[in-house]
């Protein structure tokens, strides 16, 4: 008997620990008590059933953060019945954490991600929902997104993200020190090498630029190879399985980009200092220049109110790329593929992108929305709206490179580059990692 | 009766012996099993490879950039956490700094209780051109900086970040040589003073033989953390620049999860396993040597 007891405790207690530690919280969508998976009317979200989603967010910094908390605090009180969890991850780290919970199988009920390339695979590995018959069974919500940041999450006519914050890139500059040196707004590269030259002979670094968080370093290599590489080149070497990096382009942009430094256009010892830092150089008046985006402009405008001017991206004559291209995207809300409430996600991501939550978004924290007339002068700074309508006439808008090609070939553009600025790999080794990582990447897809 | 004893033994040792297995043994299989497999977190597809990504491993420049890195962290470590931290601890028991042995030993420890994110911050901005100390205080003693950038440079980024894994560390190894010295038997070296033995020879004699079990532990701990380094090289440099800093741990956190591939991550963590396990063992026969 007491042989049987010990048996039954030894295998209570081993049950036990095992229980303990097992991961409760498998199921993403969870229910309170009250319904099962069957009897969940997804059409109906007045049941007394419970519903909570996992929400993955981006901004936890403090002036973002609030908007957010804000929106779904009132999406909360108009459906008692559904619960958000948010967790919110900054830019840097939500790529790892995205990548740890498609390898856990522990994919949040909405998730944040980047257009283009970075939405495709989460669609070629089916962790995303395919969102098509939710936007066609809902025209008005479809057809209020500016078209070039919805189609940039739409492949083979499946849509697969949903857009809420746009961001374009343009030069930065300092109007004060502009106007103290006499200097015009460049539009060809020529004058902007030339206005760089007169900032340094002023012994003003004329870029604030800075390399220890490579991804900065991405968008310019995004924005040259878009300007000095043919488009068709491109959209054949982005994807992942025709990737060769092959033409001259690829290594004239690297080029360029290194010689901003050889030239001493970015100041000293980039590889230690980061976009943050660079940043604050730049609003505290010790730079000419920068490159950034759009949705930046608030902190600029807070930083150097009257001084902050911005332009776009010089043009680079006599090169196979189109001029009218400019780096930018779209950040875009995805579900998950195995969201057990998927309408009930659909809805709170329709109501996050309704036009009247966009113009709340822009207006409280700054952050351009993706809604055809979601930036007017009523919800957004003067800049900001000159610069939208700036980006009206550009023909087309590229992926961030390090979100536009497969992270093999990002990861290893951005590593290379860094070792090209300390002056230990030239342009052709950077292009030669570039075309080795590429077929790696090829592999991979066969 | 001794038969009952036994299975009274192997039924409460069960919960434990199941959770180390299903635990610990099960994903060493599994991640083996994984390493033989193309395949990725964000990728459809998943194919049986056998050993090309070990092959591929020996092969690749990055890992032995890496291996080379741990070298240079274990190599450092032990010279700095077992030598110095050694003689700090021998010079804080001699009699003359015994008044002062608190508050060296607290100053010592305190960075080891700090966290490794805030530590490779604050050295972060200790070791910037631009904002830090070590550039300004290099030409206060007339040393050219222009080209100085300890993060910056390939060539001196992993020794900054070895410096500043160091100086987190050696004042817990202190604390340790501190108790371990205290155990030593005073009379042996009253008997050494008498024969007119010296502060240096004592320390040859008597320290360095007496604490002989206590140094091969430390060792091992410095060893298995040199391999298993990642917090330092991840909060300072991810690596960079380029891959000049990474090490076997950051490696595997990059090829898994940042480039996706998974199967290739396995198989670096499989031999990151295979180093730690042979030094295992080499820390059990260590703790034999103590018992004996």
């Amino acid at each position: 008997m007491k042989k049987v007891v010990a048996l039954l405790m030894t295998c209570l207690i081993t049950i036990s620990l095992m229980a303990g530690c097992s991961n409760s919280g498998d199921k993403s969508a969870s229910k309170q008590p009250g319904g099962s998976k069957e009897s969940a009317d997804v059409t109906d979200t007045a049941t007394e059933e419970t519903i909570t989603l996992k929400f993955l967010s981006k901004y936890p910094e403090d002036n973002y953060l609030p908007y957010f908390q804000e929106a779904i605090a009132n999406y909360m009180s108009e459906h008692p019945n559904v619960i958000i969890e948010m967790e919110s991850v900054s830019d840097q780290d939500i790529k790892e954490k995205l990548s740890v919970m498609a390898a856990g199988d522990t994919m949040p009920d909405i998730f944040f991600s980047w257009s283009g390339e970075y939405v495709k695979k989460f669609a070629r590995s089916g962790l995303a929902l395919d969102l098509t018959n939710y936007l066609n069974e809902d025209t008005k919500w479809k057809e209020g997104f500016l078209p070039a940041f919805l189609n940039n999450s739409t492949f083979d006519d499946h849509t697969y993200g949903i857009p809420y914050r746009s961001s374009v890139i343009f030069m930065l500059y300092n109007k004060a020190i502009f106007a103290d040196l006499g200097l015009e707004i460049p539009k060809t590269y020529d004058e902007f090498l030339d206005v760089c030259e007169t900032l340094k002979s002023a012994k003003i670094t004329p870029i604030s630029f800075g390399n220890s968080q490579t991804w900065y370093s991405a968008w310019w290599i995004g924005q040259f190879n878009a300007m000095m590489v043919d488009a068709d080149t491109i959209t054949k070497d982005y994807n992942p399985e025709t990737g060769e990096f092959a033409d001259k382009g690829y290594s004239d942009a690297v080029q360029r980009f290194l010689d901003l430094n050889s030239s001493g256009y970015f100041g000293n010892n980039v590889n230690s200092k980061d976009y943050y830092q660079v940043r604050e150089e730049f609003c505290a008046g010790l730079s000419g220049m920068m490159l950034d985006a759009t949705a930046q402009f608030s902190v600029y405008e807070e930083g150097m109110g009257d001084d902050f001017g911005f332009f776009k991206f010089p043009v680079m004559e006599n090169e196979a790329g189109d001029p009218g291209t400019i780096t930018g995207g779209a950040e875009v809300y995805c579900i998950a593929s195995k969201c057990e409430y998927p309408k009930e996600a659909v809805d709170f991501v329709k109501y996050m992108t309704s036009l009247e939550q966009a113009i709340k978004q822009t207006k409280t924290v700054g952050l351009p929305n993706c809604i055809i007339g979601g930036i007017t002068a009523d919800n957004a700074s003067a800049n900001l709206v000159q610069a939208y309508k700036m980006a009206e006439d550009y023909t087309n808008i590229a992926d961030w490179l390090d979100t536009a090609v497969d992270s093999n070939v990002a990861n290893r553009y951005m590593q290379s580059v860094q070792e090209g600025f300390a002056g230990e790999k030239s342009v052709d080794e950077i292009m030669q990692d570039i075309r080795d990582a590429a077929e790696v990447v090829k592999d991979i897809y066969k | 009766m001794e038969k009952k004893n036994k299975k009274t033994i192997v039924m409460y040792l069960a919960p434990a012996m199941v959770m180390i297995i299903v635990f610990l043994y099960v994903p060493i299989i599994i991640n083996f099993i994984n390493s033989l497999f193309n395949w990725g977190a964000l990728s459809p597809k998943r194919s049986f490879v056998g050993v090309t990504n070990y092959t591929k491993m020996f092969n690749d420049g990055v890992f032995w950039t890496a291996i080379r890195n741990n070298f240079i962290f274990v190599v450092l470590s032990l010279i700095c956490q077992i030598g110095v931290s050694l003689i700090i601890a021998a010079l804080l028991e001699e009699q003359f700094m015994r008044r002062l042995q608190n508050i060296f030993r607290t100053i010592y420890f305190i960075p080891s209780l700090m966290m490794a994110t805030v530590v490779g911050i604050v050295f972060k901005m200790i070791y910037s051109p631009t904002l830090g100390l070590v550039n300004p205080f290099l030409e206060a003693v007339g040393i050219d900086t222009s080209k100085i950038d300890l993060l910056g440079n390939s060539s001196s980024a992993i020794y900054a970040i070895t410096v500043m894994s160091q100086w987190q560390y050696i004042g817990y190894m202190v604390i340790l040589f501190v108790v371990a010295i205290q155990n030593i038997p005073e009379d042996l070296y009253e008997a050494a003073a008498i024969d007119g033995a010296g502060t240096v020879k004592r320390f040859l004699k008597i320290t360095l033989p007496q604490l002989k079990d206590t140094i091969i532990v430390n060792a091992i701990i410095i060893l298995t953390g040199a391999i298993r380094v990642f917090d330092e090289v991840f909060v300072t440099t991810k690596g960079g620049p380029g891959t000049s800093t990474e090490t076997l741990a950051t490696y595997l956190y990059r090829v898994g999860f940042k480039n996706d591939q998974m199967g290739y991550a396995s198989a670096v963590a499989f031999v990151i396993f295979i180093i730690t396990f042979i030094l295992g063992l080499f820390q059990m026969k260590s703790y034999q040597l103590e018992e004996e």
